[in-house]
């Protein structure tokens, strides 16, 4: 018998320490920590992982989301993506369970499933692999540059997206970390982009949420499972073909610059969204779905809505919902002049990015008032894969 | 991949070691056991919860897991196989002088009627030698547990990266000590690293 040899952890934690891990009693089994940690039910509604699109996309907004972009490590190729869509795809089912992942190192963290949803997608970059060439749908490409534009690097492009939603915040820390964790060697993280809206408790599933400058966010969209949600959202014809049942994603990170915009009054404020603050209808109407009337013109002659107005131009002659937003906002602190570091992460679902939303963003870019206090600083595009089903993994039809 | 993914765990390994000691991997969760186990046979009474092997570019690996006995009768694994090699071990982990050593657990693990077994980095372990090609990340690992009561039942393991469970392997002293995570190469780190 050789001496057993001294290993750096044992170093690391003395005798004592060493001895104490193997004596604690193993965790609890995670159904029964579950129900001991949330004695008012709250947090235990869990969204279903499986099925043919991929969670994230029609769920109602979480209070909580990370966009995480990731560059695939040189040596990635399909064999190898392969790989990490199959972990992260059993991470996903476990922790949107509320259970621990295989290998979780903190599985209490695991055990409140709050709603989390984790959303897969993959950059142009994807396809720049062998074995993936060819495979790129066309409109899967940086957008144009537009001249309202100061992207910095570190918010823009990415070949892998992780997108994480849940209504508590140590839920989704915990998912980020261990999926992370688990593309070591696959991918570097290139950018984490935290967004939130109001607490779950505070409001109401699935209402149109609020963003930083107060206005109702989020009002003409799609209706999820409604043939218009599967019509403008979901890939049907398949173009190529293993993307159908997935869709494409824009994120823009878009910075309000809060202390010019309170400079105005609230009339004016109105005026350049051409939605009213407090109700969210429009300037001619009275509830938050009332239709626009563009054509509608005070006794002077003026546009009720203006030209310039966010929606106006936004809704463009189409005046009809083109694609889903499913925007958070961000609050990063101040900048060093003091301004504060906020905004929206405003992430758009569509299933051709192409013709659906970057003629909006054209438009928007070219007459949109809002341009004065809004500065996108990063962009980002994604092809969403579909959904899988138990046994399956996010990607299969591409990858296997 | 596996030799960058080695290097980047060996990074970490310090940092994590002291929360991963303690809980990696060591939860059960009984209601999900039957569904994530491919039994072999009808009467198999052993179900495998959470089942995984350690990623290893060689020459050893290990898989975990949570075994319950849902019968009412003790069961003894006596062995088992694995697809990623033809030599398994059942090992344990036992302290002495602060230091935890891996060896062969003589006469197998007997589950008692309705508890579990739980196999994780640091503790016991199913100990996969001689490994024919790198296991890398994602892959799948079929295992199969040999009982000396009824027939073997069969599970399907993927691989995962640990930083936890570093034990020195006390073989009696006749082979010569190796390093199964090429990524590890650290002088000042004698132990195996084998879950
Ligand atoms: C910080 C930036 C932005 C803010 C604060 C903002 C805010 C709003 C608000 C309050 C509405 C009205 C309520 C609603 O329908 O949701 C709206 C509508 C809309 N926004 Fe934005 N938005 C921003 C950026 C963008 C961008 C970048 C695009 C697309 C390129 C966009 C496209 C739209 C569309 C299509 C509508 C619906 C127009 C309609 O048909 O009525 N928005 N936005
Ligand atoms: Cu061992």
């Amino acid at each position: 018998m050789r001496p057993p040899a001294v290993s750096r952890r044992s170093l690391l934690l003395g005798s004592a320490a060493a001895t104490a891990a193997v004596a604690l009693p193993h965790a609890q089994p995670a159904s029964a920590q579950s129900s001991a940690s949330a004695s008012n039910g709250a947090g235990q509604e869990a969204v279903p992982f499986h099925g043919l699109h991929q969670a994230g996309v029609e769920t109602p907004l979480q209070a909580h989301g990370v966009f995480i972009g990731l560059d695939l490590a040189r040596n990635v190729g399909k064999a190898d993506l392969a790989r990490l869509m199959k972990v992260w795809t059993g991470d996903a089912e476990r922790l949107t369970k509320g259970q621990p992942a295989l290998a979780d190192t903190e599985p209490e963290l695991a055990v409140v499933p709050a709603r989390l949803t984790a959303t897969i997608g993959f950059g142009p970059g994807v396809f720049q692999r062998s074995g993936l060439r060819g495979q790129k749908p066309d409109w899967l490409q940086p957008l144009p540059e537009f001249a309202i534009d100061r992207l910095k690097p570190e918010y823009t492009g990415a070949d892998l997206l992780l997108q994480l939603a849940a209504d508590d915040p140590i839920t989704l820390a915990h998912a980020q970390r261990m999926m992370i964790k688990d593309a070591a060697g696959f991918a570097q993280v290139r950018w984490a982009q935290r967004g939130f809206h109001r607490a779950a408790a505070h409001t109401e599933t699935g209402a149109t949420g609020r963003n930083l400058m107060g206005q109702l966010d989020g009002t003409v969209n799609p209706q999820p499972e409604t043939g218009q949600f599967d019509e403008l959202v979901w890939i049907s014809d398949g173009a190529p073909a293993w993307l159908a049942g997935g869709t494409g994603m824009v994120l823009r990170r878009i910075r309000m610059k809060l202390d010019d915009w309170d400079a105005l009054s609230r009339p004016e404020k109105e005026m350049a969204m051409g939605r009213r603050l407090d109700t969210g209808a429009p300037l001619t109407g009275s509830a938050e779905t009332d239709l626009p009337d563009f054509a509608a013109k005070h006794n002077n002659g003026f546009d009720v809505i203006p030209e310039t107005a966010h929606v106006r131009a936004a809704a463009g002659s189409v005046n009809r919902v083109q694609f889903l937003r499913r925007p958070f906002n961000y609050d990063d602190g101040f900048l060093p002049n003091g301004n504060p570091d906020l905004g929206l992460l405003f992430a758009a679902y569509a299933a051709n990015l192409e013709t659906q939303f970057t003629p909006v963003q054209r438009r928007l870019a070219k007459v949109d008032l809002l341009n004065l206090w809004t500065v996108p600083i990063g962009s980002a595009v994604f092809a969403i894969p579909p959904g899988c089903d138990s046994g399956g993994f996010i990607g299969e039809t591409l990858l296997s | 991949m596996a030799r960058k993914i080695g290097a980047t765990r060996s990074m970490i390994v310090v940092a994590v070691a002291a929360g991963a000691l303690a809980l990696a991997g060591c939860s059960s969760d009984t209601d999900t056991a039957a569904e994530e186990t491919t039994s072999a046979a009808e009467a198999a009474t052993l179900a495998v919860a959470e089942p995984w092997a350690k990623a290893s570019e060689g020459p050893m690996s290990a898989t975990f897991g949570v075994v319950t006995n849902d019968s009412d009768s003790a069961i003894t694994i006596v062995s088992a196989d694995t697809s990623a090699s033809d030599r398994t071990e059942l090992h344990e982990t036992v302290q002495s002088d602060g230091v935890s050593t891996m060896r062969e657990k003589d006469g197998g693990f007997t589950i008692a009627p309705q508890e579990s077994l739980t196999l994780e980095p640091g503790g016991n372990h199913i100990m996969i030698m001689d490994i024919k090609e790198p296991i890398e990340v994602g892959d799948d690992v079929t295992v199969t547990l040999n009982l000396a009561q009824g027939d073997p039942i069969t599970f399907t393991a993927q691989a995962k990266e640990t930083a936890a469970g570093e034990e020195p392997y006390d073989h009696g002293g006749d082979s010569k000590d190796g390093n199964m995570d090429q990524g590890n190469m650290d002088s000042s780190d004698e132990s195996m690293n084998m879950g």
